[in-house]
This record gives C-alpha cells, structure tokens and sequence, in this order.
C-alpha cells in the first residue's frame, strides 16, 4: 500500500482528494502546512506528497527549501490553481505539477506516473534527477 | 528642421540676437575708426594751414624788406606780375611749402572776411569755391571744419581766420576725403563679411546646441512610444540631463513607477481572484468527478450536489464582494452621505447583531453615551461596515464569549470599538489581515468559509468617510477593531 501526504491549507481541497485516494487505496495523510509536513515525513514512511503553493506572498526560497528536503526521500507534486508554466517557475525540479482545475482523473493520471518512474530514480546516478512532466 | 520646432525657433532667436550685439558692436567700431581717420585728417589741415599762415608771414617780412603791402604781393602773386627774383623766391618757398606739407592735391585758398578769394591754388575752381562757399558762407573767428561734398568732388576743409597786417583773413584748405572713405569702406565691408560669417556660424551652432538640449525631450518620447502595459520597468537616465529637463525626467520617470505599481497591483489581484475564483471551481469539479466514478446511493448524490451548491454561493460571493471593492475604488459616488445620529444607528446594528450572536450563545454590549453624536456618512455602506466587523467577532469568538461595542469622542471623531473575547490574531498576521482574501485559516469550522473580502471592504468604506479602521489583537485573548469617523 502506498501512503500519500496532502499537504493543502483549504480544508474542502483536502477532503476531496482524501476521498479520492482512500478510494484508490492509498494510505491518505492530510495536513494544513508545509512546516507540519516535515514533522509528518520523519515520524512515516511517505511514498508521495501533493503540496499546495499559494502563490500570493509565498516564499519561493522557503518552499524550495522545504522542497529540497522533502526531495530525497519523496517524490512531490506541485498542486495549484495556477497554471504550471507559473508552477514550473515557482518552484523547480518537482517530480510533477498539477493544475487543481484539471480535474481527479489528470490528477490519478500524475500521482500514478510517478509512482511507475520511482524504480528507475533508484538507479545510481538518477536519485538526484527530477523527473520532469510536461 | 521644422520652422515650427523649438530647434529652429531657438536658433533663429540667437541669430537675431547676435546680429543686434554685432550691429551695435560694429557700428561703435565704424564710426569710433570714422571719428579718428576724421580727426587725424583735420589736424593735418590745421597744420597746414597753420603753414599757409606762416607763408604769408614770410611775404609779410618780403614786403616789409622791400616795401610791398600785402595787397600787392597778392596781387603780383595773382597776376604773376612780380618782379623776377622776388617772384622765384616765393615760388620756391611756395613750391617747397606744397612739396613738405603735401599739398599737391589740396584746394587752398585765402579769402577775406567777405569771402572774397585773394589768393588760390591752381586747382581752385569756380566750382570748388561755390562748394566752399556753401560750407563757410560766413567770416567766423573760431577755427571749423566741414566735409564738402557733392558728386564730384569729396573733400574735408578747414576754415581757419588769422589776422594780417591789421585785416582779417581766412586760410581755407580742402584736402580729398577718398584715402579716408576707402578706409572706411574697407573697415565697412570687413565688418559686414564677419557678422554675416559668424551669424551663420552661431545659426549653424544653435541649431546643434538646440538639438543637444532637446535631446532628453526626445529620449522621453522614444521611451513614451516603446512603452506598454508589458513592460514599465523602462525609465529614464536623469543623470546627465539639465536642470530644467531633470524635471520634466523626474516627472515622466514618476508617472511610470505609479503606473508600474497599479499595473503590479492589478496583475497581483487579478491572480488572486484567479486564485480564489478556480479553487471552488476545482472542487465542484472535482466532487462531481468522484460521484459520477462510483455507483453511489442517492444520499451520496444529495451530499455531493449540496457541497456544489456551497461552492457556487462561495463563488458568487467572492465575485459580488469584488465588484463591490471595485466600485468603492472606482466610482466614489456610490456612497450617499447623508448626517445622522451615530448612537441611534449602532443601537439598530446592536440589536440585529444580537440576534445573530445568539446562536453562539455569545453575549453582545452595547456602551454609548446618552448624547447626539451626528455624523455625515453612507448609513447603508457604513451598517457594512459594522457588520462586516461584527460577524468577524462572531465567527472569531468560541461559544460563550463576549463582543462589546463601544463609542468616544475625541477631537471631533467617533472612535467606535468592536471587542470580542475571541482567538485573537498573532502580531505577524495582524499586518495583513487587512489585505484582500487574507484568512488566518482557511478550514474554520463555520458553515460558510469566509472569502478574506470583508475587512479589505470594511477599511474601503471607512477611507471613504475619511475615516480608518485600527486593530489590536491578543493570541487567545481577543481582539478590538477601532472604527474612526468624523463628526459632521
Ligand atoms: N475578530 C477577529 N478575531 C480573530 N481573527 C479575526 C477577526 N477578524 C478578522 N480576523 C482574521 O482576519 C481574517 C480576514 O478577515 P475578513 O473579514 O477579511 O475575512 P473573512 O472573515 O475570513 O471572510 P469574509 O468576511 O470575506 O467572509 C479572518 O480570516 C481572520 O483570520
Ligand atoms: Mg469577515
């Protein structure tokens, strides 16, 4: 069973997309901020993370500094409103980016792309290097 | 060039200044150069004249050795009817007087007081004594001198009186003007050659000085036409411009920052709206998704659609409290002022807020002085206003909790204070709770999640009544927001 971190500040977002994965069998855990994350990645083993940026007054450098530590040991998705190229800038080197308006099934599509990737990130050499999603 | 540019017009008034100095300037040359060859001319002639006069002296000793009066000498003179010897000596002191003074080509005459010519040169016309006649017509005692001209002949004479022999005489001798006019033509041509040489020189030169000057008008407008609503991060170098230009730089340079800062500011609340405007979207979406994926039972559906319908008065709320926020910043006639009784007023919005209150079993006091507090505002924005505040208490404040409203005056305003006993907000978010869709938490517990609109329109309508709203807030403990209007 493979165990997803939501990392979103609306509530509404989170219960929806908690709906969704307990549905795809997933290990679901949800949380408000990025900084109870990082509390959440030492105590369990996470396969995945969608973290929600809120763009507005964001601090790209402290997103990408938790993003960096997340980095290693699980594989994120970028989860906004925004549209990715926006994303993209924001916030480099993600396993993946995903638009909230493109509905569940593009998100299913995302989450299951990079799960199948993770075998050959493991190869020596390629831990390091994002796999890029267009 | 342009004839109706600063450029052309700036150098034709330096050109035309110029060539006024320059015709003042040279005329002083030409007639001070004028003034002197004229003076140094007529001491020449007083000199010479004065030699005449010495001549006639020197006839006066022969005619007092032999015997002669004056009149015959003049006469023997005249006649040539001198004996021979007498006669050569005074042609050779008459020739060498003529060859030592230079009179070859001067006019000489010596006249008596009624202007009767005694004694002339050869070249002596009749025509040159009505010239000199027309210029001395009378015996004067004082030494004068006269240009004689006419167009024949240009002369510069003296008229100068001695007295001889117990008569008075006049030696008049009149010498050619044209070395003098020949200078002075030279001088008059060089001077007219050299103005017009330097006033084309200084047109040529304004015209470029002009150019360099206006070179900042023209870098504005380049930078005006290359400017769009993409990029306004272009200004102005304002360091190596003049003084006068720097203004007209700084201003330009100031009209781009605040329209760059509108523009960011548009750009960032658009994004917001975006932001605020896909997020129920995503969930509506999102929500029907999942009920259509599964073959769930009608209760399920009834959930889903009702969650739906949650999202869509979210969003149009959002929307409606954006046009709002729109209006008061845009169309300021919106508000209709009016002067009314603000303890009346907040006794009705007491009571309404009550009601509301009550359903979270928290207690609402009103404190206000029993007095007439008049104050000229919007009552139906301003109840807003209120409203907006004291909702805030209400959802920000646990069951069981206290909301006080409270009014002073103090230097002509109304200091109007709505406390809670509630959560309170930390001092880092307090900065910014005013800011447009700024929520502390976005999952409250309330039934309907606030879109972070309120306050922003609450300090809209105050800034509208040129009042302001301040806050104060203790984590855990509470809140006062402070309403401040001006009395009418
Ligand atoms: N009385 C209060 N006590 C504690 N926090 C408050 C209080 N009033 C406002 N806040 C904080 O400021 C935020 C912004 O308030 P605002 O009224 O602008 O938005 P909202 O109440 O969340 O939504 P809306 O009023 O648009 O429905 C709130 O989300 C809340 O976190
Ligand atoms: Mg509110």
């Amino acid at each position: 069973m493979k165990t997803i971190l939501i990392v979103d500040d609306e509530k509404r977002i989170r219960s929806l997309y908690t709906q969704l994965f307990s549905k795809e069998g997933f290990r679901v855990i949800a949380t408000s901020k990025a900084t109870d994350a990082n509390e959440i990645l030492l105590r369990e083993k996470v396969d995945i993370m969608l973290l929600d940026i809120n763009m507005p007054g964001v601090d790209g450098s402290e997103l990408h500094e938790v993003m960096n530590l997340f980095h290693k040991k699980v594989k994120v998705i970028v989860c906004s409103v925004y549209p990715l190229e926006d994303q993209k800038e924001i916030v480099e080197g993600a396993a993946g980016y995903y638009d909230k308006s493109q509905g569940l099934r593009e998100l299913l599509k995302k989450v299951k792309a990079v799960l199948d990737k993770e075998p050959q990130a493991k190869e020596p050499g390629g831990a390091d290097s994002p796999i890029m999603e267009g | 060039m342009q004839f109706n540019s600063i450029r052309f017009k700036a150098s034709v008034l330096y050109s035309v200044i110029l060539a006024v100095i320059l015709t003042v300037f040279s005329s002083v040359i030409y007639f001070g150069a004028r003034n002197i060859l004229y003076h140094d001319l007529d001491e020449d002639l007083k000199i010479k004249a004065e030699e005449i006069a010495g001549i006639l002296s020197a006839y006066e000793q022969i005619q007092h050795s032999e015997g002669y009066p004056l009149a015959r000498i003049l006469q023997m003179l005249s006649n040539k009817g001198i004996s021979k010897n007498q006669s050569v000596v005074i042609d050779d002191l008459w020739k060498s007087e003529i060859k030592t003074l230079n009179l070859k080509n001067d006019y000489i005459s010596v006249a008596n007081t009624q202007g009767h010519a005694l004694l002339v040169s050869n070249n002596f016309t009749q025509k040159i004594n009505s010239l000199f006649r027309k210029q001395f017509p009378s015996f004067s005692r004082e030494v004068s001198y006269k240009s004689l001209l006419n167009d024949k002949f240009k002369l510069r004479a003296i008229a100068l009186p001695v007295s001889y022999h117990r008569s008075q005489l006049v030696i008049e001798v009149g010498t050619p003007l044209e070395p003098v006019l020949k200078i002075l033509n030279k001088i008059l041509v060089f001077i007219i050659a050299s103005v017009i040489v330097v006033l084309v020189l200084t047109s040529f030169i304004g015209s470029i000085f002009a150019r360099d000057a206006l070179k900042p008008v023209l870098a504005v407008a380049n930078l005006a036409d290359n400017i769009t609503h993409k990029d306004l991060t272009a200004r102005i170098g304002e360091q190596q411009v003049d003084a006068e230009m720097k203004h007209l730089v700084h201003s330009f340079n100031g009209m781009i920052y605040r329209l760059e800062q509108s523009f960011n500011h548009i750009s960032e609340f658009s994004s917001h709206v975006a932001h605020e405007l896909k997020t129920p979207l995503a969930i509506i979406k999102g929500e029907i998704e999942l009920v259509l994926e599964g073959d769930e039972n009608p209760e399920e559906y009834k959930n889903v659609l009702e969650k739906c319908l949650e999202e869509t008065d979210r969003t149009i709320r959002v929307i409606k409290d954006i046009l709002l926020l729109a209006r008061f910043d845009y169309k300021p006639d919106v508000f209709k002022f009016e002067k009314f009784k603000l303890i009346q007023f907040l006794e009705e919005i007491y009571e309404h807020s009550q009601v509301f209150a009550s359903s979270k079993n928290i207690e609402v006091k009103l404190d206000a002085p029993k007095k007439n507090i008049f104050v000229n505002g919007d009552r139906v924005h301003l109840r807003r206003l209120f409203l907006n505040l004291i909702t805030n208490a209400v959802k920000f404040t646990p069951r069981k909790g206290e909301i006080g409203i409270s009014i002073r005056v103090k230097d002509s305003k109304a200091y109007v204070d709505i406390s809670d006993t509630g959560e309170g907000v930390s001092s880092a978010d307090l900065s910014k709770i005013f800011n447009k869709f700024f929520r502390v938490r976005k999952d409250e517990q309330t039934a309907e999640p606030g879109t972070g609109l309120g306050l922003s329109i609450a300090l809209s309508i105050a800034k509208a009544h040129k009042g302001d709203i301040k806050v104060k807030s203790r984590l855990h403990e509470g809140t006062t927001f402070t309403v401040i209007l001006p009395l009418a």
